[in-house]
């Protein structure tokens, strides 16, 4: 059950760095918050009803519900529906996950984790390179804040492998300020594209000697 | 439970701002924030080495760095009074509850002792500072505010996973402690291979807060476009901010067995810092982009420093301190510039000596200062700083010195250009400047001049108990 987990995730990863509709990342990363959810479930190494609830509410309510709505008004707002023509194109990208595929499984090989399977670390590395990569080749800055989401799904990862289970006030810190960040990165997007005319990174490089 | 008090209370105060926006409600509910600051600042060092909250320690790093911040905060206030006198309702609410925001959240940044915990205050740092960097909602701030928010958010969530990542891989289990303290334990197991990755997420994400190589720009950028109170607060108070964060780390890891590879990537880091500054340094066309540079070129010192042992933490201390200081009044300086001359640009602005001399003089004062000549305390700093890359640093003696005198050079070319140079097209308006405006800068610049003779015991102590120093040490620039 956990592998099918890992590889839908996979493949969720590959195709969100793939498709040119960004409609469809706020799909991948609605399906992203439920194999989150599921992969949580299964690693938790001890069960508890309020871990429960907050993985739930760090997954289902937060990634599956409230950031796709929110993304999902962004592009209401803004008009925006594909990525740039410049950006890279969709088969490119392919291929450079694949280069990233075999990056990550070198790395979780090489760099074995004690107590932490290899397939689930390659799963890891391959979430942050993804949002590293959407950041690095995506022109409009709607697939920046997909990027930056994805970056925060590796530190999902990233937290449930280190298997330390942290009191509730300290999970409700974690999760708000990720909250915030993405409720203002929104309203910063939305008003840069009403002052500045467009969403592409080079309405931002004014500011230089 | 003190903490909890300062916590409810700041956010108490800052809710109660947008309950009653207007300007003199606004200023009580500031400066009663600014009162319980100050206090609690105080009350912390009565309960020295103590918890509060499980999560928070007053020890020596927070309390050196509790006092900075009250100082600053409180002249940062009094120069945002000014500054948003003509500001609206809406806007002046946002920028005085970011600015309560803003220095909780520092607090907790300062204090905390665990990772996690750190992380979460960062992070609320890059938030609550996102209005005052937008304040004036130009293209240029909305610029500035989302590349500040957006490459920290990013810079952070690296370095949490650099945490992350090592202590996975000492495979702690559930059983694991993300207290400071308890990753120097864990820390000491590890395979240096996962460590020397770690370390080098955790520089790279705090890069963005530390403002050194290679995430520097967005803190130009962000000095740039903010008022200029800002400016200042962001360059004393949140930078710091960035180093406590970041210095806990390197104190988890130092002892262990890559040490000497770090302080071959901290040296490395600062001097890159240094390249930076020295090369756009002179191409900086704006007086407040030339101040930001010469932010990098103290946390690349700074860094250079920690790279030295226990005597270079406590050189790293000595200039974080002192720069604060000088770089605050520096910044408010800059901004009572910008009344007279309208402008920060270099190439349309001048003849500030004879436009404005006491804000000259004092501006003047300032450079000497920032550049530590003498009898500035950041010549305290740097000469030890020298001192000990005398002794078998040699090479990078002379790099920095190179480096230096470069930045040195443009710190003095620009400002002379505003300060002597021709008036152009201005129209100037001194008369709306009282000497009471000057009165901060004064104070900072007094304490940096005053420090480089006598550093009260009090302090000294501090610096001695961070750096794990003997106990009593004290490097006098009067017995050399």
């Amino acid at each position: 059950m956990l592998i099918l987990l890992y590889i839908l995730f996979g493949i969720s990863l590959v195709y969100i760095a793939a498709t040119e509709k960004f409609k469809h990342y706020i799909q991948v990363y609605t399906i992203q918050g439920i194999l989150l959810f599921g992969m949580a479930i299964i690693e938790l190494k001890s069960f508890s009803v309020i871990n429960l609830l907050f993985i739930l509410a760090e997954t289902i309510i937060f990634k599956s519900i409230v950031v796709p709505k929110l993304l999902r008004k962004i592009l209401q707002r803004t008009g925006i529906h594909n990525v740039h023509k410049m950006s890279l194109q969709g088969n490119y990208t392919v291929m450079i996950m694949l280069v990233l595929l075999g990056i990550s499984l070198v790395l979780a090989h090489v760099l074995h984790v004690p107590y932490v399977g290899e397939v689930y670390m390659m799963i890891a590395y391959l979430t942050l390179f993804t949002g590293l990569l959407l950041i690095t080749v995506r022109k409009l800055l709607f697939g920046h804040l997909v990027g930056f989401l994805i970056i925060e799904n590796a530190v999902f990862l990233f937290s449930i492998a280190i298997g330390n289970e942290f009191p509730l006030l300290v999970n409700t810190g974690i999760l708000l300020d990720i909250f915030v960040a993405v409720l203002i990165m929104s309203m910063f997007l939305t008003r840069i594209g009403h002052k500045m005319g467009g969403f592409e990174v080079e309405t931002l490089s004014k500011l230089k000697d | 439970m003190l903490l909890a008090i300062y916590f409810i209370a700041g956010i108490i105060l800052s809710g109660l701002i947008f309950i009653f926006p207007w300007r003199k409600s606004i200023n009580v509910f500031t400066l009663v924030f600014i009162i319980v600051q100050v206090l609690f600042s105080i009350l912390a060092f009565t309960r020295k080495d103590q918890s509060d909250l499980s999560y928070f320690t007053y020890d020596s790093l927070s309390l050196i760095f509790l006092i900075i911040l009250s100082l600053v905060s409180s002249a940062t206030f009094f120069h945002s009074i000014i500054y948003t006198k003509d500001s609206g309702h809406r806007q002046r609410a946002f920028f005085y509850s970011s600015f309560i925001l803003l220095n909780i959240s520092l607090t907790g940044v300062y204090t905390t002792n665990n990772l996690i915990v750190s992380w979460i205050f960062v992070e609320l740092t890059t938030l609550s500072v996102a209005y005052l960097i937008n304040h004036h909602g130009t293209a240029n701030s909305l610029e500035a505010t989302w590349k500040y928010i957006f490459i920290c958010s990013v810079g952070i969530a690296l370095a949490y996973i650099g945490i992350l990542f090592a202590s996975a891989s000492s495979g702690i289990g559930s059983t694991g402690d993300m207290s400071f303290n308890g990753l120097h334990n864990i820390f000491a197991k590890i395979n240096p291979v996962y460590l020397k990755m770690s370390f080098i997420l955790i520089l790279a994400g705090y890069s963005s807060k530390l403002e050194v190589f290679p995430l520097y720009t967005i803190g130009i950028d962000a000095n740039y476009v903010a008022p200029s109170p800002v400016s200042a607060f962001l360059s004393s108070a949140l930078v710091n901010g960035g180093f406590v964060a970041f210095f806990r780390v390197f104190l988890a890891m130092t002892g262990t067995i890559i040490s000497i590879w770090i302080n071959h990537v901290l040296l490395i880091t600062g001097i890159l810092s240094l390249v930076v500054a020295a090369i756009y340094m002179q191409k900086a066309t704006n007086l407040k982009r030339v101040f930001a540079y010469s932010t990098v070129e103290h946390m690349g010192l700074v860094l250079i420093a920690l790279s030295l042992g226990k005597i270079g933490i406590y050189i790293a201390l000595l200039q974080i301190t002192f720069h604060s200081f000088i770089k605050s009044g520096l910044f408010y300086q800059t901004g009572l510039l910008h009344r007279v001359l309208k402008s920060y640009k270099l190439y349309k602005s001048g003849g500030y000596l004879r436009l404005n001399p006491t804000g000259a003089i004092i501006l003047i004062i300032g450079v000497i200062l920032i550049t530590a000549i003498p009898p500035s305390a950041l010549f305290y700093s740097e000469f030890l700083l020298f001192r000990e890359l005398g002794n078998g640093h040699g090479v990078i003696f002379i790099i920095v010195a190179f480096l230096l005198t470069l930045i040195f050079y443009g710190i003095f070319l620009k400002n002379s250009k505003i300060i002597i140079g021709e008036s152009g097209h201005i129209h100037s308006d001194i008369s709306v400047i009282p000497i009471s405006e000057y009165s901060t800068q004064i104070l900072f610049f007094s304490i940096a001049i005053v420090l480089t003779f006598y550093i009260p015991g009090f302090l000294n102590n501090l610096f001695v108990s961070v750096s794990g120093l003997n106990n009593g040490f004290l490097f006098s620039i009067l017995n050399f």
